[in-house]
């Protein structure tokens, strides 16, 4: 079956590339979202905290874990000890740092420089400390085997674990913050903050620990990305760009905006690479021929197309709020 | 005993003397009203009893502890209860919900991982104040698409899961049908004793009926204090006051 010169099996493949792509940017933006909702920081860092949690996922696997335990219960024992440790940190750097500008002047310009400052400060500190060239993650032996194969059509195990991965995690994340009582309080506090501290609620430990949550994940997604593509200090810039026009193209202050627009974003990048293999090629009016190396970098560009239009059509995001900014 | 005194309490923003000395004394178990023409202080003098003002001088005296300087959360723990004149609830959270999160600010520990039905006290707590303000069947709505009236009285429900031995109504009843507000007094009327109420009006109808005593300010300024009749017959209130 082939739909203008493209074989069905292709198309299934980029279909579940998209999905591996959107499910990444889904558990960032969600991280992005809940700390923008609750304490008002447009976390610039979150690219660069993601990249953190790659590298400590490489030193507990491959110089910790591995050559005691074998590759793949080092590779277990990073994704389980990542979330951890990014937690604590992200606790203390909101305890020490973060902190510090609450009601200040200019509190959420503060917020973005600081953060700022940590997308600069973190790539260089990681190669102070792990050197400049970036590091190998294989994908661990278990994982290594298709679960369907035919033709260009390659459901690999290692991907399929990552949209799983990411279905549990956004579910439990769902659990959290709509049927506990941390949940029940980042609501209201992103619906009303100042009515939960006259009520004489603690905020400052909820801020901490959703500030830490969000590092968490961030810093969980680093791990879970890392044996697709090499780790590397620069791997969270271009994602942070791309995490934050899911945010917008979702909507701010809602939970399925941020996971909506990661999956539907997801798609549109990975489909539109197979634009330039129908037989509808285009020429332009020079003559050119428009052909499949356009399509492939016009798929990064058209995230930024979606978003402008989205702005302008509907500047809330598909799913937002109105006033979230306010 | 008074449960709430203030002492020459002013508040100067810049050159405007919003408050100007006022002293005011209220004893416990009773319903007292302030008001005043628009302009008159009524909110600025409130949000310093309640602490999201703090005085340019005097003291407030609450429960026989100096509170003058106390943040407005802390004082919340100390039994000041309030609603707002503009209605100040979380929209997006069930009527329950909202009530909940009230009740739970009184418990220090708390583990946050565990689910919200989980602590019984709490729930029953809440449902029997959801009871008290006649918004059992709405339970589980968002409070945002409650009627205007109904998120008054939510308002009110969250004060009062919140403990609260005086609670402080800032216009419980603007907006309101005047149906509405005849219900909405005789409920306030319900409240007082055990618990004291003040409340702040810019109608002096609302307030008629049901107050023990009621203190006009003018300009910052006390003016009169009294019982209804007193009030009305007071002819410095007349002048300012009624006749606008």
């Amino acid at each position: 079956m082939a739909a203008g010169g493209v074989e069905f099996s292709e198309f299934v493949q980029h279909l579940f590339l998209g999905l591996v792509q959107g499910s990444f940017w889904v558990l960032l933006a969600l991280g992005l979202s809940i700390i923008f909702g609750l304490m008002g920081i447009i976390n610039f860092g979150h690219g660069a905290f993601y990249m953190l949690g790659a590298y400590v996922g490489f030193t507990v696997s491959d110089l910790i874990f591995s050559p005691f335990l074998g590759p793949n219960a080092g590779f277990i024992v990073a994704l389980a000890s990542v979330p951890i440790v990014m937690f604590a940190l992200g606790m203390v750097f909101e305890r020490y740092v973060i902190s510090r500008i609450y009601n200040t002047e200019n509190e959420r310009f503060s917020g973005v420089l600081i953060m700022f400052g940590m997308s600069i400060f973190l790539p260089d500190f990681v190669r102070l400390l792990w050197g400049r060239p970036g590091k190998p993650f294989n994908i661990p032996p278990m994982f290594q085997f298709s679960l369907f194969k035919t033709g260009t059509l390659d459901i690999t195990a290692y991907r399929s674990f990552t949209i799983i991965t990411a279905a549990i995690l956004v579910a439990l994340l769902w659990v959290l913050i709509y049927k506990t009582n941390l949940g029940m309080m980042i609501r209201a506090g992103t619906n009303n903050n100042t009515m939960v501290k006259v009520l004489g609620i603690n905020v400052s430990r909820i801020w901490r620990l959703t500030f830490g949550l969000g590092i968490a994940l961030a810093g969980f997604s680093g791990v879970m990305i890392a044996p697709l593509f090499a780790v590397d200090a620069t791997m969270g810039e271009l994602i942070l760009v791309q995490t934050f026009i899911v945010v917008v193209v979702g909507g701010m202050g809602s939970f399925i905006g941020p996971v909506i627009g990661g999956l539907i974003l997801g798609q549109l990048w990975a489909l539109t690479p197979l634009v330039g293999r129908t037989q509808y090629v285009v020429q332009n009016w020079t003559g050119t021929v428009i052909g499949p190396d356009f399509w492939e970098k016009a798929s990064d560009i058209l995230l930024f197309i979606v978003m402008a239009v989205i702005l302008l059509l509907r500047p809330r995001g598909l799913f937002g709020q109105e006033g979230a900014f306010d | 005993m008074p449960i709430l005194e203030t002492k020459s309490l002013s508040k100067h923003f810049d050159a405007l003397v919003a408050v100007d000395s006022v002293d005011y004394s209220v004893d416990s178990g009773e319903l007292r009203s302030i008001i005043g023409p628009n302009g008159a202080g009524k909110t600025t003098f409130f949000n310093m009893i309640a602490g999201d003002l703090l005085p340019t001088s005097g003291q407030v005296i609450f429960d026989g502890a100096d509170v003058s300087e106390v943040p407005a959360h802390e004082r919340s723990h100390l039994g000041i209860g309030r609603t707002y004149q503009i209605t100040n609830i979380f929209p997006k959270l069930s009527v329950l919900e909202n009530i909940r999160i009230a009740a739970q600010s009184r418990k220090m520990t708390f583990n946050l991982w565990s689910t919200v039905p989980s602590h019984k006290e709490l729930v029953e707590k809440s449902d029997q104040i959801l009871e008290r303000i006649n918004l059992t069947e709405k339970r589980d709505e968002l409070a945002g698409t409650l009627a205007h009236g109904e998120q008054r009285y939510l308002e009110i429900g969250i004060a009062l899961a919140t403990d609260p031995k005086l609670l402080l109504l800032d216009e419980p009843t603007a907006g309101m049908s005047p149906e509405e507000t005849i219900q909405t007094g005789e409920f306030i009327k319900g409240l007082a004793d055990p618990l004291t109420v003040v409340l702040v009006e810019h109608d002096m109808e609302v307030v008629l009926g049901i107050s023990d005593k009621i203190t006009v300010l003018h300009n910052g300024a006390f003016l009169a204090e009294g019982t209804v009749e007193e009030v009305r017959a007071n002819a410095e209130v007349q002048r300012v006051y009624l006749r606008e």
